[in-house]
């Protein structure tokens, strides 16, 4: 019988595992003795083509090779997002920038609206739509570090877009729809305000066509103040009645239309 | 030259910890072959070897500074492997030939008596021990014991419902017991 000491697998050992010419009990010998054993481990190396070995490395050298996705975006890749989305979103370091804006302006929202009750439906109506805007405007910093990247990029200038978008809308709706519910009073309106949201939301990704991101947000939010001011007194009319609902959603999808025309147009690069 | 190269793998996989890509070499140059050859004899499918192979050699650079130095950096690294090769798994029909099995040693297995005794198996008695027992039960004792899988780990590999598993693993060390004690006057 042989004892644990002193027991190797010699060539001929390696030679038939890696033919799988092994019964089960003597490969589970092997299996258990090499994980401890570096004698062995270094004699494998003689029964595995060293070519394809290489390829792995020079793979593997890549990867190191890559800065590493932010842990958010590791989670969302995780749970299904394409990797080489994860990565246009990882390349914009300004993520943190449009999720900060989020939560800052919601939170003005809130403050606002919370002490003013006098107030709070007309601060409501005029913010909580400007929220994602905000957030938005913000993934689209004027000094755009992406902008390099819509040149080089497989990604369609649309396909960025949306995804940058999809990105801070990500925190600046939830947020803004717990504001809503979590400040007495403004039950009614909780809800209400997510399609004016999106609808401005597209208008300014259709106006960005043109403009930057500062100018952009500039005329939306103007635009939006004047429309909040003209309702007057009852703001909350603007918007919500079924009537005014419907005109947000045809408003979105025309705008919507637009967006597609717009980045198809060859002028712009990268179009889709 | 890398000072690395001399170093035990312990210190090898330090110095990765630090960023130090030679030292990953080296780690590749000592492990990549054994752990080809040991993922080969868990699928037949090539492109799932390479992959898990990448995949492993990927994660011990972004993890280095996580093992905690106890255990052998082999079964460290097996641990890694194994479950790299399982994660693809996951989702199709396993390509498995009749060893199917798997390790992990990321959580070091606490082994019991018996499992040591399996770990030495490079003899006699515990061979004889293990031959007796069905292909059932082999396949399980391997993938939890030799591979050290989880028994859900093992379920997923084996593609078995993991109250099956547990209960295969049950009665193969039982059956292991009672052949062992009486030649080697293992258990108490």
């Amino acid at each position: 019988m042989m004892t644990s000491t002193g027991w190797h697998v010699g060539p001929k050992l390696w030679a038939r595992y890696a033919a799988g010419g092994l019964d089960y009990v003597t490969e589970s010998a092997v299996d258990a003795h090499v994980v401890g054993c570096a004698e062995c481990r270094q004699a494998a190396r003689s029964y595995v083509d060293p070519a394809p070995l290489e390829q792995v490395w020079a793979a593997v050298g890549t990867e190191t090779a890559r800065p590493r996705l932010p842990f958010v975006l590791r989670g969302l890749v995780r749970i299904g997002l394409p990797e080489r989305h994860a990565v246009v979103l990882g390349g914009s370091s300004g993520l943190h920038r449009p999720w900060v804006v989020a939560v800052a302006s919601a939170l003005l929202c809130a403050l606002l609206s919370g002490f003013l009750p006098e107030y709070q439906d007309r601060f409501f109506v005029l913010l909580a739509p400007l929220v994602p805007v905000l957030a938005v405007a913000a993934a689209y910093d004027a000094t755009d570090p992406m902008r390099e990247l819509f040149t080089t990029t497989a990604h369609s200038k649309l396909g960025i877009a949306l995804l940058r978008t999809a990105a801070a809308l990500s925190a600046a709706v939830p947020l803004t729809t717990v504001v809503g519910l979590l400040v007495p009073g403004l039950e009614s309106l909780a809800f209400a305000w997510l399609v004016p949201g999106l609808c401005l939301t597209v208008t300014m990704l259709v106006l960005l066509t043109w403009w930057d991101a500062a100018t952009t947000t500039g005329v939306v939010a103007t635009g939006w103040a004047c429309a909040v001011g003209i309702t007057g007194r009852d703001a909350s009319a603007l918007i919500d009645t079924a009537r005014m609902q419907g005109i947000f959603v045809a408003v979105t999808l025309a705008m919507a239309c637009l967006l597609v025309l717009r980045t198809a147009s060859t002028r712009l690069r990268g179009g889709f | 030259m890398s000072t690395s190269e001399d170093g035990t793998d312990a210190e090898v996989l330090r110095a990765v910890g630090e960023g130090d890509e030679a030292a990953l070499r080296v780690l590749f140059d000592r492990h990549a072959a054994w752990i080809t050859l040991r993922l080969r004899r868990r699928t037949t499918n090539e492109e799932l070897v390479s992959d898990a192979l990448q995949d492993t050699f990927v994660a011990v650079w972004r993890n280095a500074s996580r093992f905690r130095g106890e255990g052998d950096v082999g079964a460290w690294m097996w641990g890694i492997a194994i479950r790299q090769l399982l994660q693809r798994f996951r989702g199709k029909r396993l390509p498995v030939p009749v060893g199917a099995e798997l390790i992990s040693a990321t959580a070091q297995v606490v082994q019991s008596a018996e499992d040591e005794l399996l770990v030495a198996v490079e003899h006699g008695d515990v061979g004889t021990a293990m031959r007796s027992l069905s292909p059932e039960l082999r396949t399980v004792i391997k993938a939890t014991v030799i591979d050290g899988l989880t028994t859900r780990e093992a379920a997923r590999l084996l593609d078995l419902p993991h109250g099956t598993v547990k209960s295969r693993l049950r009665a193969a060390k039982s059956q292991l017991r009672e052949q062992l004690i009486p030649i080697q006057g293992w258990g108490r």
